[in-house]
């Protein structure tokens, strides 16, 4: 897979004299991969996301995006062309008096006539499901039409890779099944994702998962690896799903149930196999009790 | 939509600067003649005339301290018998203050017109394409456009924010009655939390513009604005009114 995004030994500090808030980064980033970024609360998350736009550069080290750097300005627009990035708060980041003029803000800043302009909205818009939106005033939205008008702009841009900041942080449920849709079936058009996120069900769509502490990335693994190590993960501070949950706990009173086990199918096989063992076991003791 | 929604909003923006300019300086024969045009471009556009109505309530206060200040204020023969040493109420004061509120009412319907028939985005191109020339001296109209567009973006978002922070501090007690004890330090609190979600909020669209590619200078928009043949014909006509009131007066 194409190398997108490459971060060199990043080190940034926001104000001289301050401690780093990232502390020497190394990652690459290839097109198609999902991937989902863990970490407490002020770990440097969000700062690390603006690296990848060219919002933020680096004090030390080097952010390449497709080989340009961020540290370029002539490269900015080209790069923020390549990695679109949504924020958290979607209420700030829409600019149009309609839906529709809101999607066509990123292409029209790349110059675009308006024809193509026209085509990239109508695409962007059917993409996301707000084809009959189109003309409404983005601020009669829900707040999960909102996170997807705010992804149409980014896919009107026709990016290699999306960035989103914690989109579930404003939504209630039902938006944020819609997001997580949404996503998934960008993964299969060989969009990039970078998912920042607190809720470990997230993590099931995806390919890698970061996990940030203090400023420093100290993991970088699979979803499995990473959703089997609970005590590290509740000491962090994220509550692993429940089903992981519960197998863990098993497992601490003493049952062997294998630890890669994601999906209520499977938990379910893996339990049925246990209690069928427990069954079989005792089954001698019953065949010999001259009551039954 | 009419055949006023449909004209092009730089003519649009032109006939409302044009017809304030004839208006201002109209003669009584004249204001009637405008008043009988602009009530047809009303009627054309289908603006009902209560909507119009309401969008200019807020001005009646002015109308009228308007036409005291005129009514009170000019000298010439007494309507009323009142004493010397009171304001005098005259004659030519009524006739001059109820001429100077008709124009001012034709302006603010005027401008009523242009606002009912056409988006705001639509007047922020509009704007944006009469506003070029001033290139020559630095000024970008696509950034004056923009600021335009942002600006009328955010007062549904901003009046949301202003009742959220409104209600969090009834809700903890606060009395924004200025006459009230702690009135006026509560509408203080009630500014300061204000101002600083309004740099917030400045802060994160600019790094939301930001990553969507913008930067100052030239752009391209999804709607385009062309003349058509009556928008050609409509500035003619507009320009050679302009040109006769000015070669009257």
């Amino acid at each position: 897979m194409k190398e997108i995004i490459r971060v060199q030994n990043l080190t940034f500090t926001y104000d001289a004299g301050q401690p780093p808030v990232l502390k020497d980064i190394n990652l690459v980033i290839r097109a198609g991969e999902y991937l989902a970024v863990l970490g407490p609360n002020g770990c440097g998350k969000t700062t690390l996301m603006r690296h990848f736009n060219g919002l933020l550069q680096p004090s030390l080290g080097d952010v390449l995006v497709n080989n340009l750097s961020t540290r370029m300005p002539k490269n900015l627009r080209a790069i923020r062309c390549h990695v679109g990035m949504v924020f958290q708060n979607t209420d700030n980041q829409i600019v149009g008096m309609s839906v529709e003029e809101d999607v066509a803000f990123g292409p029209g800043n790349l110059g675009l006539p308006p024809a193509e302009i026209r085509l990239r909205v109508d695409q962007a818009l059917e993409q996301v499901g707000l084809s009959a939106f189109k003309t409404r005033p983005p601020h009669t939205l829900s707040g999960g039409q909102k996170q997807l008008l705010a992804l149409a702009g980014i896919l009107a841009m026709d990016p290699q890779v999306i960035v989103l900041d914690d989109p579930a942080a404003s939504l209630d449920s039902v938006g944020h099944q819609l997001v997580l849709r949404l996503l998934n079936t960008l993964k299969n058009q060989e969009i990039g994702i970078i998912h920042v996120t607190h809720n470990l069900d997230d993590l099931a769509v995806a390919d890698r998962v970061l996990v940030m502490e203090q400023g420093a990335l100290t993991a970088d693994s699979s979803p499995a690896e990473i959703l089997t190590r609970v005590d590290w993960l509740k000491s962090l501070g994220l509550n692993p799903p429940k089903l992981v949950e519960l197998i863990w706990q098993l497992n601490q009173k003493g049952e062997n149930i294998h630890t890669n086990i994601f999906s209520v199918d499977d938990a379910a096989a893996e339990i049925y196999r246990l209690l069928h063992a427990a069954r079989k076991q005792s089954q001698p003791t019953s065949a010999g009790d001259p009551w039954l | 939509m009419t055949v006023v929604h449909r004209r092009d909003p730089r003519v649009k923006i032109i006939a409302t600067i044009i017809l304030s300019i004839i208006t201002l300086q109209a003669t009584p024969v004249e204001l009637i003649c405008l008043s009988l045009f602009v009530a047809a471009c009303s009627l054309w556009a289908r603006i009902h005339p209560r909507v119009m109505l309401q969008a200019l309530r807020p001005a009646f206060p002015l109308f009228l301290c308007l036409f005291l200040v005129y009514a009170l204020t000019t000298p010439g023969r007494p309507l009323l018998p009142l004493p010397d040493r009171l304001w005098r109420l005259s004659y030519e004061g009524v006739y001059f203050g109820c001429g100077q509120i008709w124009k001012f009412f034709l302006l603010l319907i005027t401008a009523c017109i242009l606002t009912a028939t056409t988006t705001q985005s639509d007047l922020a191109l509009g704007l944006k394409k009469l506003l070029q020339p001033l290139q020559v001296f630095g000024l970008s109209s696509d950034d004056l456009a923009l600021m335009l567009i942002l600006a009328l973006r955010f007062i549904p978002t901003l009046r949301e924010e202003m009742n959220r922070i409104k209600e969090a501090q009834l809700a903890r007690g606060a009395s924004f009655q200025v006459l009230r004890r702690g009135g006026i330090q509560a509408i203080a609190q009630f500014a300061q939390s204000l101002s600083c979600s309004v740099f917030q909020r400045c802060d994160d669209l600019v790094a939301a513009m930001e990553a969507r590619g913008y930067q100052p200078g030239y752009r391209t928009y999804l709607h385009e604005l062309a003349f058509t043949p009556l928008d050609y014909w409509i500035l003619a006509v507009l320009l050679l009114a302009l040109i006769a009131a000015f070669a009257v007066h």
